[in-house]
């Protein structure tokens, strides 16, 4: 089944925020945020941007009647900077205007004035000073210490990668309106519905119940928009509270750009112990968050960190910590991965750095260290249905990899000024919020009377085709035709106490919720139909919109039982509530089993350098990846490539740069680079690894978003063995991006 | 492509609504000028909403690209998706496809003019570089009509200044047709490939006679505050052989004629080593036979 979006986002009919039509008297909203990354604010002065025309009124601090408080896990952000700031484009006050260009105008003439402070841009010097969000957190598992004593070969290396950009196609907005009664209704384009509920409730101080938030769909969030979105639609809401007109605001790219967090960049330090036959036994690792100036999502990233410190690999003694680094950047939030990929680049950098020095291929390494059945995760999860080993030879068999390294070695002894590399990329990510309180949903499932149905979820479709699943379970599971079923927008209204859409979870929890809801339906059905057609409810299933008893079709239709049903007076709304069984997590110890299954796969990439101006091209990425049963191939294979493209571009060329005052260099889309279609790999193939498919995936469909763009690592350390091909004084370093200029500046480093 | 469904049906009405469209009169000749506004509106897209515009990208004077026996003459008003349609050009610079798909995007291809890109000023710009190794004339034309003369070398005089005065507007660029003893190279390296502003972008055309260069001329951007056109290098290169030596050579006077920066788009030692490399590739590209990668890097 196709993507249920396609043809509206085609024609360019589907909406979004800013396609709602706005009420007559709606008033538009603009932030004025900080011009300092750091310092205390001496004052700020209004009176010239309130007294251009057309502007009503400009919100601050002062006018919260709750509380000034948007901080999530922890309480430490507030909506606007009241005596300090801490990053640059930190809101202050929330300009509401009749237009936007006066807006715009008011807010160019508004002065501010403050005492600078130290800004501090690294997570290395915030480590330094003592700066931090929370406590640091380890994992350990077996004993480093005493194990390093007994390794035939100890390494030590640092590793960065940089934050990345989430240039959602749609940048973030809210529009808010005045119910009766003091209700507000806000449309925003949020990853979670009921944080932007919570939060607005708790700075505007009323109940949840007087907030209705609806999600029609996103253009694009990857993370920026878990969070993030909320602080847009908790001010627009303010207005509305105070001046009882509708406020829209929608920002531009460049405040966008300037105002959100991104990816968190990392600096870490590694220590890696093998045995003389290349098995690891341990593994220390200290990883540096660059949190920003706010906790946001942070100390739960760190948390995903630990968790794939290790990525497909089984060692026995692992001993990880992470520190939630606070410095003067917008705080740095959730990004496709959640802090895993820059777990999983350290891991790959620490066996690069030994196969270097010991002088033997990477992938001997990775191959014989890959986690097997019964294995235990180190922070305590057994593996079981491991697929590891499975896709990495399935990889080199179906792509050849034998003919692939020979051809690329007789390439680059023909080749003088260009060079080829390649490289495997094998991962194993988890499955579930790794917070266990947050994996639930709830479905809620209407059969109207003439037989069509209404979806009802927690979900919030994002791009990542999450309504067509839930489709497909609803119509599947009633035995239906596709057209009957109607996914409604994601509502607090409908749908209660959800968690964001995140964690590539959604599928799976939602799914399940309406596997369940839609079960209890078709249950209440058999008992209609089995008394019309006098059988037994046994022998009926619905399939093709018509009852069929023990597998014949009957004459009965779907809308006539349901005709009955309504007579009968039986209920044909469900309400499902799933909570994922089995896992747990034990934060006091650090071990548990959190997750309930991994997504494993493997990638070989190939890369060809042009060693005389520094620039390269990917050949060709080949992945055997493990879907599970996947429930809809089309849309799983197109979020490997969405996401390979993704981990692509934050290791070759998604570089974020900061002043050394804090500001935001990168600030364009002429100065920040996401790959586009020459720079993504010239050849993706993806095969599907044959597998038997997890109960506790979604129709055995493994979760897809988020895992295929630790395939993009594999990336790095091809063009490093390009690289190193061409200049054998070239000492492997592990900062990402890599850049065309580390690229040249490696090619010729003597 | 309406029966078919590909395209909504309000489509046929769109010349007739475009026709009906009562556009307003901010156009006036004293108005901030405004080529196709490629980069003017992305800079001051609030203020020029609100002020008056001279719109200039249709005036014809400005359009066209005309041979003449040794000259070729191109509106300052031409986009460069024009240069890439034009046969003649085509033929003058084989590889010219392959040059100007590094040159943004193609939207932005399809109305960014040659005027534009020079008075933008960029020390990246691209046509600013590629103009400026074909040894180009402006001719510029102020209010009255009168015209003037300037060598494209001199036009940029400092960091987004140049020798334009008020009431001035460059009406065309030309340079003299590379004949067959004349090579010409442009080069680009930018974090992505295409659309992307270069990190350094460089041009060169060299004239050969009796087996020497005849005269070289150079050009290199994002090293400098202007698209710089390498004098001293050139002048270096004039009547030597080209062999490894003499090139070699000549990019030391070339790392003396360069003041990189760092910033978003490179470190100030990354783009003197892209400089070099750069300077290498022409060569490499424009004479394989005398020039080999291999004797470069070894």
């Amino acid at each position: 089944m196709k993507n249920i979006d396609s043809y509206g986002h085609l024609r360019g009919e589907s909406l979004f925020v800013d396609d709602i039509i706005t009420r007559h008297d709606t008033l538009f909203g603009l932030v004025f945020d900080s011009p300092k990354a750091h310092g205390k604010i001496i004052s700020v002065d209004y009176t010239k941007a309130e007294g251009v025309k057309g502007v009503i009124k400009i919100f601050t601090h002062k006018d919260i009647l709750g509380e000034n408080q948007i901080g999530g896990i922890i309480q430490d952000e507030p909506l606007f900077a009241e005596k300090e700031v801490h990053f640059w484009g930190q809101p202050i006050a929330f300009i509401v205007a009749e237009s936007e260009s006066i807006a715009k105008k008011a807010r160019a003439l508004i002065n501010i004035e403050i005492d600078e402070l130290p800004v501090i841009t690294t997570a290395k010097e915030a480590k330094e000073k003592g700066y931090f969000i929370n406590a640091p957190r380890s994992f350990k598992s077996g004993n480093t210490k005493k194990s390093f004593t007994e390794c035939y070969y100890v390494y030590e290396g640092e590793t960065f990668s940089n934050g990345q950009e989430h240039l959602y196609l749609e940048t973030q907005g809210s529009y808010a309106i005045p119910m009766e009664n003091g209700n507000i209704k806000i449309t925003s384009s949020t990853q979670g519905p009921t944080l932007v509920q919570k939060t607005v409730a708790n700075v505007l101080g009323v109940n949840m119940h007087k907030i209705e938030v609806d999600v029609i769909r996103l253009g694009g969030a990857f993370g920026g928009k878990e969070d993030q979105a909320t602080a847009w639609a908790v001010m627009t809401a303010l207005a509305v509270q105070q001046l009882k007109k509708p406020v829209k605001y929608i920002l531009n790219r460049h405040d966008d750009l300037r105002m959100t967090g991104k990816r968190h960049p990392y600096e870490s330090t590694f220590k890696i112990g093998l045995t003389e036959d290349l098995k690891i036994q341990a593994f220390e690792v200290v990883f540096l968050q660059n949190s920003g100036a706010a906790a946001d999502l942070s100390p739960a990233i760190a948390e995903r960190t630990l968790f794939h410190a290790t990525n497909s690999y089984f060692i026995p003694n692992v001993m990880s910590t992470v520190y939630s680094c606070k410095t003067n950047l917008p705080p740095n939030t959730a990004f496709r991965g959640f802090g895993g990929p820059q777990g999983m680049f350290v891991i790959e950098s620490a066996i690069a750095k030994a196969a270097n020095e010991i002088g033997v291929n990477k992938q001997l390494i990775q191959e014989v260290n890959l986690i097997v059945e019964n294995d235990e995760f180190y922070y305590g999860q057994i593996a079981t249905q491991v697929e590891a080993q499975k896709s990495w030879l399935a990889t080199k068999e179906e792509f050849n990899l034998k003919r692939l390294e020979k051809e690329v070695k007789t390439f680059n002894k023909e080749n003088l000024q260009f060079k080829k590399g390649i490289s495997l990329m094998p991962i194993a990510f988890g499955i579930s919020f790794t917070n266990t309180p947050m994996n639930h949903a709830r479905a809620l499932i209407h059969i109207y009377q003439d037989g069509s149905v209404g979806v009802s979820t927690g979900a919030v479709e994002m791009g990542q085709s999450v309504n067509t699943k839930m489709l497909q379970v609803a119509y599947n599971t009633l035995g239906i035709s596709p057209s009957k079923v109607k996914l409604e927008t994601t509502n607090t209204t409908r749908v209660a106490n959800t968690s964001p859409t995140a964690a590539s979870a959604t599928a799976d929890l939602n799914g399940k919720a309406v596997l369940k809801a839609c079960n209890s339906l078709i249950e209440r059905l058999k008992l209609v139909a089995s008394k019309m057609l006098s059988v037994t409810e046994s022998e009926i299933i619905f399939k093709e919109d018509l009852v069929f008893v023990n597998n014949n079709k009957s004459d009965l239709l779907w809308e006539e039982v349901v005709t009955q049903a309504m007579l009968e007076r039986v209920a044909l709304s469900e309400n499902a509530h799933y909570a994922t069984p089995v896992i747990h997590f034990d934060k006091t110890k650090e071990k548990g089993h959190p997750f309930s299954y991994h997504v494993y796969g493997t990638a070989i990439t190939s890369v060809t350098v042009d060693c005389l101006r520094g620039i390269y091209e990917i050949d060709a990425v080949k992945i055997v990846h493990d879907f599970g049963k996947s429930m809809n191939l089309g849309i799983d294979v197109g979020q490997v490539e969405g996401a390979l493209a993704q981990g692509i571009g934050w290791m070759t060329m998604e570089e974020i740069v900061y002043g050394k005052n804090g500001q935001l260099l990168s600030n364009s889309l002429s100065s920040y680079k996401v790959p586009d279609v020459f720079s993504v790999a010239k050849e993706v193939d993806i095969i599907p690894l044959e597998t038997q498919g997890n109960d506790m995936a979604i129709l055995k469909s493994k979760a897809v978003g988020e895992p295929p763009l630790m395939y993009g690592i594999g990336t790095y350390f091809a063009i490093q063995d390009a690289v190193a091909a061409f200049n054998p004084n070239y000492k492997p370093k592990f900062h990402s991006p890599f850049t065309p200029e580390k690229v040249l500046i490696s090619l010729y480093e003597k | 492509m309406i029966d078919k469904g590909f395209v909504p049906d309000y489509f046929i009405e769109i010349p007739k609504k475009l026709n009906d469209l009562k556009i307003q009169k901010l156009n006036s000749s004293s108005g901030t000028i405004v080529a196709n506004g490629t980069d003017i509106y992305v800079q001051f897209a609030d203020q020029l909403s609100e002020e008056n515009i001279n719109l200039i990208g249709e005036e014809s004077s400005l359009k066209g690209i005309t041979f003449s026996d040794k000259i070729c003459t191109i509106g300052a008003s031409t986009t460069v998706t024009e240069l890439l349609e034009n046969d003649k050009l085509q033929n003058i610079f084989p590889k010219l496809n392959s040059f100007l798909k590094l040159v943004s995007s193609q939207q932005i291809r399809n109305m960014g003019t040659l005027g534009g890109n020079f008075v933008n000023a960029s020390p990246i710009g691209d046509m600013s570089i590629f103009f400026l190794a074909l040894n180009s004339t402006l001719r510029i034309k102020n209010k009255n009509g009168t015209t003037r003369e300037i060598s494209f070398q001199k036009f940029h005089q400092d960091y987004k200044k140049f020798d334009l005065k008020e009431g001035e507007l460059i009406n065309s660029v030309s340079f003299l047709i590379p004949d067959k003893n004349t090579y010409f190279n442009f080069e680009k390296v930018s974090k992505r490939s295409y659309l992307d502003i270069a990190s350094v972008n460089t041009a060169i055309r060299i004239n050969i006679k009796n087996n020497r260069i005849n005269n070289a001329y150079f050009s290199l951007g994002g090293i400098a505050a202007i698209p710089k056109f390498l004098t001293k290098t050139n002048d270096f290169l004039n009547g030597k052989i080209i062999d490894i030596k003499t090139i070699k050579q000549a990019e030391k006077i070339l790392q003396s004629e360069i003041s990189p920066i760092s910033d978003v788009r490179g470190t100030s030692s990354y783009k003197r080593l892209l400089a070099k490399q750069l300077f290498f590739a022409h060569f490499i590209e424009l004479f394989p036979k005398k020039i080999k990668f291999q004797n470069l890097f070894s």
